[in-house]
């Protein structure tokens, strides 16, 4: 695969990016002094501060590479994961949910867990949270790797160690901090990076509708197609969207992973938190005039052989995600080159960092702290998070390996995903409105859906189980299968932590007060006027949802 | 136990975004220039736009007023700080 090369005003860009998140580092050192500035960015952050990290902590590798390569494979159907696939949810998380997570004080997800029902459940989730961030930050270092390899043709290894001891530098001086900073400095780069890309695509072809005109009808609706999956690019129905992705896979994700809510947990206050996911969901409704406009685009390109578009092959094989990398090439003089691949660079290291400063979290409070030491001392633990975060940037290097052998960057996400977060949705939906369900039902109903999502996906992958039992269809795509399997395996957990709760004791009413609904005060927002409240905020994002839906329909 | 740190004195996020912004924008503006009085651009599609220059210039401009609305410290810090002088008092 021939690299592309560099200009001195591009390295020039790169150079000015590294020098400036090192030097972030450097200065946050100095505000980072107790356990609050390191794990929590001393909860001192606006809804807008908090909101923008919200959202960038999730706009890594998946998000740019992996969607734009998704376009170019699926079609206009990628765009669900930025509408239905993560607005309700998001919305949901600001109005019912913030207020249980925040007004208890929790400095994880999982925190929540051993205050709403046991010890061994918090434990249980600490742990496949920190597999699942480790592997998710494996994925990422590979994109990483990929855009570097791609662009200036530095080995695979170097690549990775390059951007992984970067990160590993700044995370390790001031934590939490630093990653919020370097989240809402990389929002920047990426919208001044990239959407110069959609807009000289949609010019060279002469407007959005001549792009949707040249590419397959199954590639660029959103719902009409999706009655029969042979219609559509990505060979699903429109049960599987709405249950899997808009239902499961997004709620479980929006309101659960504690690698976006934690940036909400680091607002100043309830008010602030609440705002966090609310102000997040426009901006996210935004993101598709990036990566899927610019998927279109690539598409549109490359089936007119007279534009001398196409994508990079791997030894024979299609490399989707190299979609946006080639429009960057394509359309970016020097300077604007470094800029492009500064955006993607920013993308990949804010959300590693992301991953890391989640990571380190979890595991010092809720595995060793937990488990292990429960005498720790603040200044111990505080010594503990800087050394989870060069084991956790060490882990992430070799499963970046594993990465490397998965067809697309999407389809691995999603797969790992379902395994831990669709449950896990299950039983916070439970545990925060139901106050009859118990420890041991949360905890053995959660095995029961991590154990079925594992057990279908290993399945498949060895033949024993049909793709067609899952899905409910004779046709379905990778992402197909995705979708239906989080959604088996939270009904799962969801029945199965139902009928262990009837039979099993629960918690007495005075341990829930603040954790359940039905047993927790207002949120103090009563006297606010409407226009300042989080509902009018997600009322206005859900009309601009819906309308979105209905354009593209 | 750590001495606190003077939170007061910490630059807001945006003075850093606009920092950024008004370096590179500025960088890629010049290059543009340059490469027009070279004449150079031809080799990219839609290179006759010469894109580097005017969206350099609009980064260097938006980084410019994020410093300029963001040189003094966050408002979050700035209520601390008025918080602090009162219990002073």
């Amino acid at each position: 695969m021939p690299s592309i090369g560099l200009g001195f005003s591009d390295w020039v860009i790169i150079a000015l990016y590294f020098g400036f998140i090192l030097g972030i580092g450097f200065y946050l050192k100095r505000y980072t002094r107790s356990e609050d500035d390191f794990f929590l960015a001393g909860r001192r952050n606006s809804a807008w501060v908090a909101g923008l990290a919200f959202l960038s902590a999730n706009l890594g590798a998946l998000e740019l590479l992996g969607m734009t390569g998704n376009t170019f494979k699926y079609g206009m159907y990628v765009a669900h994961f930025y509408w239905i696939g993560a607005i309700p949810a998001m919305l949901f998380l600001g109005i019912y949910m913030m207020p249980f997570y925040y007004s208890s004080r929790i400095k994880s997800v999982p925190g929540y867990l051993k205050l709403r029902f046991d010890e061994k459940t918090r434990v249980l989730n600490g742990i496949s949270f920190g597999v699942m961030t480790l592997l998710v930050s494996g994925i990422n270092l590979y994109a990483m790797a990929l855009v570097l390899h791609t662009f200036v043709g530095w080995d695979w290894n170097v690549s990775m160690w390059a951007s992984a001891v970067t990160v590993a530098v700044y995370v390790t001086m001031s934590g939490l901090l630093s990653a919020i900073f370097t989240e809402i400095i990389q929002f920047f780069l990426i919208w001044f990076g990239l959407f110069l890309v959609s807009v000289l695509g949609i010019v060279e072809i002469g407007g959005l509708n001549e792009v949707m005109g040249r590419i397959p009808e199954a590639f660029s609706k959103l719902w009409s197609t999706s009655g029969d999956p042979s219609l559509n690019g990505m060979a699903v129905t429109w049960g599987g969207i709405v249950m899997g992705l808009g239902f499961v896979l997004s709620f479980g994700y929006w309101t659960t992973d504690f690698l976006v809510v934690q940036r909400a947990f680091s607002a100043k206050n309830l008010h602030a938190a609440r705002m966090t996911p609310i102000l997040a969901s426009f901006f996210k409704m935004a993101v598709p005039f990036l990566v899927i406009v610019a998927g279109l685009v690539a598409l549109a390109l490359s089936r007119d052989p007279s534009s001398g578009f196409q994508l990079m092959s791997d030894g024979g094989k299609v490399n989707y995600d190299s979609a946006l990398p080639m429009l960057i090439a394509r359309y970016f003089p020097p300077g604007l080159v470094g800029l492009g691949i500064t955006a993607l660079l920013a993308g990949f290291m804010a959300g590693q960092a992301g991953n890391i400063s989640a990571f380190n979290t979890v595991w010092t409070y809720d595995i060793y702290k937990s488990v292990i030491n429960r005498k720790a001392s603040p200044k111990h633990l505080l010594w503990m998070g800087r050394a989870a975060t060069i084991v956790g940037i060490g882990v992430s290097i070799l499963t970046a390996y594993w990465a490397k052998s998965m067809p697309t960057i999407m389809d691995t996400m999603q797969a790992i995903f379902s395994w831990v977060n669709a449950p896990l949705f299950a039983t916070m939906l439970l545990g925060m409105f139901v106050k009859w369900i118990t420890p041991n039902g949360a905890f053995w109903g959660l095995i029961a859906g991590m154990g079925s999502s594992i057990f279908m996906y290993l399945g498949v992958k060895f033949n024993f189980i049909s793709t067609r039992l899952i899905t409910l269809s004779g046709q379905s795509s990778d992402m197909a299968a995705n979708f239906w399997r989080a959604w088996w395996a939270w009904l799962i957990c969801f029945l199965a932590t139902i009928l262990i709760s009837l039979f099993t004791e629960k918690k007495p009413d005075k341990e829930l007060v603040g954790l359940v609904k039905g047993l927790t005060r207002g949120t103090g927002e009563e006297a606010v006027p409407w226009f300042k409240k989080p509902g009018f905020y997600a009322i206005l994002s859900l009309i601009v949802l819906v309308v979105l839906n209905i354009l593209f329909w | 136990m750590a001495k606190k740190p003077d939170y007061q004195r910490m630059k807001p996020i945006w003075y850093f975004v606009g920092l950024i912004l008004a370096a590179m924008g500025s960088v890629i503006n010049l290059t543009g220039i340059i490469d027009l009085i070279r004449g150079g651009g031809g080799d990219k599609v839609l290179g006759s736009l010469h894109a580097s220059i005017w969206w350099g210039e609009l980064m260097a401009i938006a980084g410019l007023l994020f410093i300029y609305f963001n040189r003094k410290a966050a408002p979050a810090n700035k209520s601390a700080a008025n918080a602090a002088k009162k219990k002073n008092a």
